[in-house]
């Protein structure tokens, strides 16, 4: 009885610590930037008052940059949580599967093309679900789904998808800038228009993924074993495998790629609440929307004036987490 | 309708045929223990009882179970490949030989995990639930490491929790695969007394073992495979003799009494 209240207990106050934090950082990253707002102006505009100035760069340029910054990061760390899970592998992520490439290169297509928004987001969708089910097919050993052979379908058709963008943006010299920032994400060019066309399909992509998190407990322990406690894994293994797509591809297409955000986060999130995603997902989302606030806050005024894209940063903190965590795994199989 | 009944079963993997026409037939619950050379088929028949693996030829039929079965309906097994898999997780459990944990769950989680075929999607875990595991963990002696995490437990006392979490399942059939591998002999006796009870209380087991001895011990029929066929099936002193496992593992041994129980006890030599 006693585990039954202790633990329920810590886990409430990291939910409501990390809540908290985010209503805080949401504020200051308002606040900062190459025009210095005071807090108290931000708390004035926010609230219906304030002056105009400010009210244009807050309400029109930060605001939705921050609310962006916030769903994208939980987002994206859902999916990894989510990925992790499905394939028992610490260092899986949108990226290693080829998602973020999948989408990424649709993406690139459909701005060569001239498309607008929405062509870029269906395109990229489109182009994510179809790498992440062709690194299906070729996992896919008779009826059943190998996860080694997943995993390294998912790098391989990423390595060549990333060749084929870096040789459209050669082809296309013009363009080249534009497919270049975007290649290495920023939320540069985030305005209301694209928050309102991504954020919704993220937030509800995630929210349908968590209908899957007591099955994903179980299916964390062993496919087989899951499948002997009444999971019907391909079906689950289905779901979270579109949802990840369209989330990965709502991201990619308004910001482009931003890595190793659901590599570090959920890993991290889990350390602090357990392995439980029925209490991991939601803390994973808050923890996420948090990274990403911080991230690109560094990214504008870490040389401010000078913007850097927020990708670098993120790649930059995920890269010696990932060889973290590789060498941890090299001594966990040393110590068994 | 016998509880368990398997119809000229075969099973490949690719090109290799692993389980040949293989018929067998359980009428009432016990306590059956599977022996026979590594690579045999003995898994590979217990994953096909379970339904997880689906049989190129042939069926397994199972008894409908008196919780789920509707009065009226006549009393015909059900073939494991036609139920749910939900339904068949309320009926049949699967201890694996798999001792391998990636994420820190505790083991009482774990065991709650054996819940899963009977809560809806956002149902959460009933007083009825948590006694059932509590039974389970107390039945297995692993209650005392509830808190512990499964990452952190040895692999006799992971397989302590496999087995509850197969318990909280409360199937009609358990199925075990070398469940005692990693245990010592305290553990080894104690399961091995525990599956022989829940057997006479109505619970039809079916376990791999590769202790001979023990498995004479305890079991109240023993099957002998060779090469995806059974070869030999009765009480363990009828059929556990030098001429079957010279045949079964093609080695030769000695095969004397236990002098408390009768029963063969297998004596190695050069």
């Amino acid at each position: 009885m006693k585990k039954s209240f202790a633990l329920p207990n810590r886990k409430i106050i990291y939910f409501l610590l990390s809540l908290l934090l985010l209503l805080f950082s949401s504020l200051i990253a308002l606040s900062v930037g190459s025009v210095q707002i005071p807090l108290s102006e931000t708390w004035a505009v926010l609230g219906g008052k304030g002056e105009a100035a400010s009210r244009n760069i807050l309400l029109f340029l930060r605001l939705p940059r921050v609310i962006e910054a916030a769903v994208i990061g939980a987002g994206l760390a859902v999916v990894g949580a989510f990925l992790q899970g499905l394939l028992r592998n610490p260092l899986a992520d949108p990226y290693v599967l080829g998602i973020s490439s999948g989408a990424a290169f649709g993406a690139t297509i459909a701005i060569l093309l001239g498309w607008g928004l929405f062509g870029i987001g269906v395109s990229a969708f489109g182009a994510a679900l179809l790498t992440i089910y062709t690194v299906y097919l070729i996992a896919r050993s008779g009826s059943r789904l190998s996860v080694t052979s997943l995993l390294l379908a998912g790098i391989a058709l990423s390595t060549f998808l990333s060749a084929l963008i870096a040789l459209l943006m050669l082809l296309h010299h013009e363009q080249m800038t534009k497919i270049f920032y975007w290649t290495m994400g920023s939320f540069n060019l985030v305005f209301w228009d694209k928050v309102l066309f991504s954020a919704p399909l993220i937030l509800l992509g995630s929210i349908l993924l968590y209908f899957f998190a007591r099955d994903l407990n179980v299916i964390m322990t062993g496919e087989e074993t899951a499948e002997h406690l009444g999971i019907d894994t391909e079906r689950v293994k289905h779901w979270i495998l579109l949802l990840a797509s369209l989330i990965t591809a709502a991201a990619v297409s308004t910001t482009g790629i931003i890595g190793f955000v659901g590599l570090i986060v959920p890993h991290i999130a889990r350390l602090l609440v357990g392995p439980d995603n029925r209490g991991l997902i939601p803390f994973t989302a808050l923890c996420g929307a948090l990274f990403l606030i911080w991230t690109d806050l560094l990214a504008r005024t870490i040389l401010a004036p000078a913007e850097i894209p927020v990708g670098i940063i993120t790649s930059a903190l995920g890269g010696p987490f990932f060889v973290y965590l590789l060498i941890k795994a090299k001594k966990n199989t040393k110590g068994s | 309708m016998p509880q368990l009944e398997i119809k000229n079963l075969c099973f490949s993997y690719g090109k290799r045929q692993v389980i040949h026409q293989l018929n067998l037939s359980i009428e009432q619950a016990q306590f059956t223990v599977i022996l026979g050379a590594n690579g045999c088929g003995k898994t590979t028949l217990l994953k096909n009882i379970s339904g997880y693996l689906q049989p190129s030829l042939g069926q397994v039929l199972i008894a409908p179970s008196p919780r789920e079965a509707k009065p009226g309906q006549n009393r015909r097994g059900q073939d494991v490949q036609k139920m749910s898999v939900i339904s068949r997780a309320r009926q049949i459990s699967f201890v694996s030989q798999d001792t391998s944990e990636h994420f820190s769950f505790s083991a009482y989680d774990v065991v709650m995990m054996g819940r899963t075929p009977y809560l809806k999607r956002f149902q959460r875990e009933s007083p009825a639930d948590r006694q059932i595991v509590q039974n389970a963990m107390e039945l297995t002696d692993t209650w005392t490491l509830k808190d512990r995490l499964i990452t952190e437990l040895s692999g006799g006392e992971k397989q302590r929790v496999y087995l509850a979490r197969s318990l909280a399942q409360q199937p009609q059939i358990l199925l075990l695969d070398e469940p005692l591998s990693h245990m010592d002999l305290k553990f080894q006796m104690s399961t091995l007394s525990l599956l022989k009870n829940l057997a006479r209380q109505g619970m039809l087991i079916l376990a791999v073992l590769h202790d001979i001895n023990l498995a004479s011990q305890y079991a109240d029929e023993i099957i002998i495979m060779k090469e995806g066929s059974i070869i030999s099936r009765g009480k363990p002193q009828d059929i556990v003799n030098t001429e079957h496992l010279r045949y079964a593992f093609a080695v030769d041994v000695d095969i004397v009494p236990n002098p408390r129980t009768r029963m063969p006890i297998v004596i190695p030599y050069q």
